[in-house]
């Protein structure tokens, strides 16, 4: 289980920036599955477009406001780190907290 | 604190430099302002529900548009900007801080002279971005 927190808004309307997620560790991956991967040594959440072979196409929901696949191309299955699971359901006041 | 730390970001980022520039954005957003000052101020006295909402809507217009001439300039001074326009147009700060400063005014007022004051920083900006590419 992983837990992390949303930046940015390429995930928009699935995610939001700020939104604390749970994911699980990647096994069988289809296409609509919200993963994160790691892509340029760093963690990024797209969605699952393309499956072919070991390579995976990723984009965003927020397409115009999102670099994926179309800009670095499709990723190799095994830089897929996660599958989202759920949005963590956070009370403001404990949100805003955490955000300080 | 502690737990934020403890629990990494997942970026969900444009973050491409896209090298696309420009100040209509900017100047649009401050003339809709203005015109939503002028609407509000013919709206006269406020004694119907309807009178009200329109009046709620152009403040929350006004106030999202002078928000976005915020970002506009916020974009072109961090992002366009360069240390070399810096000696060539030393006066490049100071125009920007107060363009931000007055679409934070804007936000807080209904003054058409405050909206157009607004105005005439989105020019200063203008002229300077227009310069820098010469």
């Amino acid at each position: 289980m992983l837990l992390r927190r949303v930046v940015g808004n390429s995930m928009q309307p699935s995610l939001h920036s700020g939104d604390y997620i749970i994911c699980k560790k990647a096994r069988h991956l289809k296409i609509g599955d919200i993963v994160v991967a790691e892509v340029n040594k760093r963690e990024v959440i797209k969605r699952i477009t393309n499956i072919e072979k070991e390579y995976i196409t990723l984009q965003g929901d927020n397409a115009p406001y999102s670099t994926d696949s179309r800009v670095y191309g499709p990723v190799a299955q095994n830089s897929i780190k996660a599958i989202y699971l759920a949005k963590l359901r956070i009370p403001r006041f404990v949100k805003n907290r955490l955000s300080h | 604190m502690i737990i934020r730390k403890m629990i990494k970001p997942v970026y969900a980022h444009c973050d491409i430099p896209c090298g696309i520039y420009e100040t209509d954005s900017m100047r649009h957003a401050a003339e809709t302002c203005l015109r939503m000052i002028e609407k509000i101020e013919a709206l006269g006295e406020l004694d119907s529900q309807d009178k009200w909402n329109n009046f709620v809507r152009m403040v929350d217009i006004k106030e999202k548009h002078a928000q976005r001439v915020k970002d506009e300039a916020y974009i072109l001074w961090s992002d366009y900007f360069k240390p070399e326009h810096l000696t060539r147009f030393p006066q490049l700060h100071d125009v920007f801080w107060r363009l931000a400063k007055q679409a934070s005014i804007v936000k807080q007022t209904v003054d058409k002279a405050a909206c157009e004051q607004l105005l005439h920083n989105v020019t200063e900006a203008d002229t300077l971005f227009t310069d820098s590419k010469k």
